[in-house]
């Protein structure tokens, strides 16, 4: 019995270089992050003790804060939309499943989620100019007034950020709200057409609660993906015009490597990242599976 | 069924339009490619004079031969090792039955995005 127990023991050698990669990289630099955090550090000087000052400086400083309240505002583009979207479109699909047109729907959708970020950014930032083609299209259907350099205007520059976040999310949501739709029995649908259900009744009887936890995973996803967002940000506007579409991602690096305050970045992204799992557990919590 | 018809083609509509404003930035990429370097082309326009040579002249102004290398060796490098790491420790999590498997498959998938996971746990 007790040399049974030391071999399960032996077995852990197998888990040590991946232990030692995990502790390198990911759990020292998050240590590190913390620590620098509660210092004052230009990056090469001596390091001074700094308390939780770079934190209140987060939460006052109305630059920094407004930053996180952008990244707040972004869910509803990264997230609400291509989860709602990718639900119509999903089931869509599903009731076209074999016809030529689902098939090729569903490859044009994620096509977004197969380039890189970088360049979803730059396409994006030359549409979305002065004389790009959204302007070119609403002045083709009489809406000149409203045209304007989406990007580099105030009150539309997180805006259109959040509508290049959206375009690139739809079809994730899309591919994996379609996956769920897959497992429903199609009896389930058929009975409530014999029940005299319409589409819309369908959906919210059948489709909606079957999809409990793909619409967690998209939801959680997704809501990542906003708080977190700094690769379309900085590509499209690089956080401005001012501080109009700063996130925290970006403040974070900008702090670090051109202002080299590394303290107050520090701060900043330990703070994103328990704002990040602060919104994913309750998301997880909420869609888990409760049958199993 | 009328009713069945007009709501396949609401469908069809609905999936056509999204699929155009996914594509729209594509079509708009490749157009402007194929304009004369230094020209601003205005929104979706084709060009008189398609200049295919762009993608030739992007290619060799880019070092991209120089860059694949890169590409190349990093993915020689990552490939190999992640998946023999990888395979040792989730052999030993999830065939070795070693004492606190649970604890270190939850704290090493901790930062891998959730979708991967809950397909993970499902399958372990």
């Amino acid at each position: 019995m007790k040399r049974r127990s030391g071999s399960r023991w032996v077995g852990w050698l197998f888990v040590l270089p991946a232990a030692a990669f995990y502790v390198v990289f990911v759990i020292q630099p998050l240590a590190m992050t913390v620590q620098y955090s509660l210092y004052r550090w230009d990056g090469i000087g001596v390091a001074t003790w700094n308390g939780i000052q770079n934190y209140l400086r987060v939460f006052t400083d109305p630059d920094l804060f407004a930053s996180i309240l952008n990244a707040v505002k972004l869910i509803v583009f990264f997230s609400a939309v291509p989860v709602v979207l990718g639900l119509a479109i999903a089931a869509t699909i599903r009731r076209i499943a074999t016809s030529r047109l689902a098939l090729v729907a569903r490859t044009v959708i994620f096509l977004p989620q197969v380039i890189p970020l970088v360049a979803a950014g730059i396409t994006w930032s030359w549409l979305l100019s002065s004389t790009g083609l959204v302007n070119q299209l609403l002045t083709s259907i009489g809406l000149q007034e409203v045209t304007r350099a989406w990007l580099g205007d105030f009150s539309t520059a997180l805006p259109a950020v959040g509508v290049i976040g959206a375009w690139v999310l739809l079809g994730l949501c899309t591919l994996l709200l379609l996956a769920g739709m897959s497992k429903i029995d199609p009896a389930l649908y058929e009975a409530a057409r014999l029940d005299g259900a319409g589409p819309f009744r369908e959906f919210l009887s059948i489709t909606l609660p079957s999809l409990r936890q793909e619409i967690g995973v998209c939801v959680t996803v997704t809501v990542v993906a906003a708080l977190a967002s700094f690769d379309i940000v900085y590509i499209s506007t690089q956080g401005g015009p001012g501080n109009a579409s700063m996130v925290p991602g970006l403040e974070i690096y900008y702090l670090a490597f051109s202002e080299r305050q590394v303290g107050l970045a520090s701060a900043l992204a330990v703070i994103l990242t328990v704002l990040v799992i602060a919104c994913a557990l309750p998301i997880q919590w909420l869609t888990r599976d409760r049958t199993s | 069924m009328i009713f069945a018809r007009r709501e396949a083609w609401t469908g069809r509509v609905l999936l056509l339009v999204l699929m155009a404003a996914t594509l729209m930035p594509f079509v708009s990429l490749f157009v402007t490619a194929l304009h004369p370097s230094g020209s601003y082309p205005q929104g979706l326009e084709w060009p008189d004079d398609p200049r295919w040579g762009n993608f030739v002249t992007a290619f060799t102004a880019a070092r991209m031969t120089e860059l694949l290398t890169s590409s190349a060796l990093i993915v020689l490098g990552v490939v190999p090792i992640s998946l023999v790491v990888a395979t040792m420790a989730g052999f030993a999590i999830g065939h070795l039955r070693i004492p606190g498997r649970r604890r270190a498959f939850r704290l090493a998938t901790g930062s891998t995005p959730a979708r991967f996971r809950r397909n993970l746990e499902r399958t372990g």
